[in-house]
């Protein structure tokens, strides 16, 4: 039975290839550790919203600076010096909380990426967010790069020389950039207020760039949990004062740059310039950006399936939805059938749906019981939602469910019902144990867990992505405030919560998903 | 775990991440140029001569059928790539064809190059030819400089005087 099977199986999504594997394992592994200590708070699951943070302290002390900071050629030294060893308590520990912010964005910045290649988060509708991020890599480092540029000291004296020289390797200009930077005489003042206009500008289009990044994502972070972001700069204050940042000496063109303390997270690639030409460096840099810009399309490329569909017939127009959808793919727009009631119906953005059925677990005609009371018009007809997924009906799932409770005979039946993007609830069905697989967990309409446990499910055990990571961002949060009734459509009060749990559990959490099981078979059995 | 643990595995998670940063926001520390080594950037931007005068192929008897104000000639805009050698203490540091830049090879021909070399007494010669119709080289320059540590020495080309600065 095809339909069955498919709701059986799920849309498995499981990461392909070794490196793939491991790199994946590697993670939930880590993560796992980390939610012990951390809970929700996980720093690996709020890496986006620390990049915000970083940026949100990089913005306040940077004002700070920027009252003190003197954008001449002499000036520009002379006042971080002061600011670090005069003004240590405050300036000096504002220099270091900048420093040490733009540093902890690079970082958080490298695993945010290297988290959402290894989940393959880059593909499908998700294209643009991947996409938009990548100019964010060229412009965080641009800003960067600038700032060291305008201390003026040593560090800056490379950085300024080694960077034209770099540039120089493009033939667009008819004298050597390099060629700047030859005498002291050459710098001016006027060039020390270029760069403050462009470390502020910069930035500026970052933070732009940074909000058109997350426009496909509904209800994006952009700020971390209080105690994350607490913890954060608390450790980066304790490192601003452990170990304050200091500059080289002054910068003098005249002698070259030899000892340096380079910031690797900027200056990783300047080492390479003298190792390898700067064409093989322009290489390496530009392959990676454009590799990491154009991974959406390289091969395996998901199938294409088809998008939520809206059924006009059940659509009221209550805009749930819309709501609940992590990606931007329902709108709601005016009413185009002229109903006499409802004003509004839900619209598809075929482009942005990823097909995560969530916009069905939201939809309050999601409802098993509707078929058997709704008016003979619609009693006649298919059950359908008002909007669902044609693979993934909730026709289908009604009968998916009542059937996996009809195949098994024990006394005491429980309802396992899965994600594929988390742990296989289907290698746990035995005798008394009937699985169902959604392609999100949050696709799970509340009434459907009553209907179970009014037509032979002593017990309905919900498992999904681990807290806080789920793999379609938000069906796990949904469906659980659904379930304890703080988000509509509610399970209904009547229905005994004594009989339903709840266990987050990636692959590698095989030991939790069985204590769960042990658990609400005991339960069912003192029912 | 307790509340208690998981405070503390938190602060050691903290002191991990801060210690990842501080410690490679700074080191390791990296060598540029070795302390008793100096610094030679070889560098200027010269235009040279042009290949020919004119880049025109009308004939004389087309030019007069056009009217007198369209009778000038096309000047032609190519100019000489640069040969350069570049000597320290007789040994050669570099040499090298420099093309003009521009699409019509008619903007300066750029050069900038590093050396580092020992500190200490260095002669150095210098030699280009920017005309395509002259054998060899038309300018030269040379000079012994004592070269201190982490010193930066500019070769440069003065277009005002048309000679080599060993500076």
């Amino acid at each position: 039975m095809s339909v069955r099977a498919d709701l059986q199986t799920g849309k498995k999504i499981r990461a392909k290839g070794v490196i793939a594997r491991l790199s994946r394992a590697m993670f939930l592994r880590i993560e796992a550790w980390l939610n012990t200590l951390f809970g929700s708070n996980n720093p690996l699951y709020h890496l986006g919203d620390l990049g915000f943070y970083f940026f949100y302290i990089m913005l306040a002390t940077g004002t700070y600076l920027f009252f003190y900071y003197e954008s001449t050629v002499s000036g520009s030294f002379d006042t971080l010096e002061y600011l670090t060893n005069e003004q240590w308590y405050l300036g000096g520990v504002m220099r270091s909380l900048h420093r040490y912010a733009a540093d902890g964005m690079v970082l958080v910045m490298a695993l945010h990426i290297l988290r959402e290649m290894v989940l393959g988060h880059f593909r499908g509708a998700r294209w643009f967010s991947w996409v938009t991020g990548v100019p964010l890599l060229v412009m965080v480092y641009l800003s960067g790069i600038i700032g060291f540029w305008m201390v003026w000291d040593k560090l800056g004296q490379f950085i300024a020389v080694r960077t034209s020289e770099w540039l120089d390797v493009l033939p667009v200009f008819a004298s050597p950039m390099a060629r700047n930077f030859l005498f002291n005489s050459d710098m001016t003042d006027t060039f020390f207020r270029l760069l403050l206009v462009m470390h502020i500008g910069v930035p500026l289009f970052l933070l732009a760039a940074m909000l058109v990044h997350i426009k496909r994502v509904s209800h994006a972070r952009i700020m971390p949990p209080a105690g994350l972001a607490t913890g954060t700069l608390a450790a980066l204050l304790l490192l601003s004062l452990l170990q304050p940042t200091i500059g080289h000496d002054r910068a003098s063109l005249d002698i070259a740059v030899s000892s340096l303390n380079l910031d690797w997270f900027y200056m990783f690639a300047y080492p390479l310039m003298d190792i390898w030409s700067m064409g093989a460096v322009w290489a390496l840099l530009g392959g990676v950006t454009l590799l990491l810009f154009f991974l959406p399309l390289l091969p395996p490329r998901p199938a294409s399936e088809p998008v939520a569909a809206v059924n006009l017939d059940y659509c009221s127009g209550c805009g749930l939805c819309a709501d609940d959808c992590p990606y931007e793919a329902i709108s709601m727009q005016q009413r185009s059938d002229g109903h006499s009631l409802f004003r509004q119906e839900a619209h598809v953005i075929a482009g942005n749906c990823v097909q995560c059925g969530i916009c069905t677990g939201a939809c309050p005609s999601s409802n098993p019981f509707r078929h058997a009371t709704a008016p003979a018009l619609h009693r006649a007809a298919k059950f359908k939602s008002a909007i669902e997924m044609p693979q993934w009906s909730v026709d289908s799932l009604r009968a998916t469910m009542t059937q996996s409770l009809d195949d098994i005979h024990a006394e005491h039946k429980i309802l396992l019902f899965g994600c594929a993007c988390a742990i296989d609830v289907q290698a746990h069905a035995t005798e008394d144990i009937a699985a169902v697989i959604l392609p999100c967990i949050g696709m799970l309409p509340p009434a459907f867990v009553e209907h179970a446990l009014l037509h032979g499910a002593d017990g309905v055990l919900v498992t999904g992505c681990r807290e806080g990571d789920c793999y379609h961002r938000l069906g796990n949060s949904w469906l659980r405030e659904r379930l304890d009734g703080t988000r509509r459509p509610y399970l209904r009060r009547s229905v005994d919560r004594k009989h339903i749990d709840f266990c987050w559990a990636a692959p590698p959490d095989e030991r939790q998903i069985k204590n769960a099981i042990d658990a609400m078979r005991r339960r069912v059995r003192v029912r | 775990m307790n509340t208690l643990g998981r405070y503390i595995g938190q602060g050691v998670v903290y002191l991990i991440f801060i210690a990842f940063i501080g410690y490679f926001s700074t080191s390791p520390s990296y060598l540029h140029v070795p302390a008793d080594m100096a610094l030679i950037k070889f560098t200027f931007s010269h235009a040279g001569k042009r290949i020919k005068e004119f880049d025109d192929t009308r004939t004389k008897e087309e030019m007069a059928k056009l009217p007198p104000q369209l009778r000038t000639k096309k000047l032609s805009r190519e100019r000489t790539s640069l040969e350069v050698e570049f000597e320290m203490d007789g040994q050669m540091l570099f040499q090298k064809k420099i093309l003009p830049r521009g699409l019509s090879h008619d903007l300066p021909s750029p050069i900038y190059e590093r050396f580092i070399v020992p500190a200490g007494e260095h002669h150095f010669r210098v030699r280009m030819n920017d005309d395509i119709h002259v054998e060899g080289f038309n300018y030269f320059g040379e000079k012994s400089v004592t070269l201190a540590p982490l010193q930066t020495m500019i070769v440069d080309f003065d277009d005002i005087r048309n000679e080599f600065v060993i500076d």
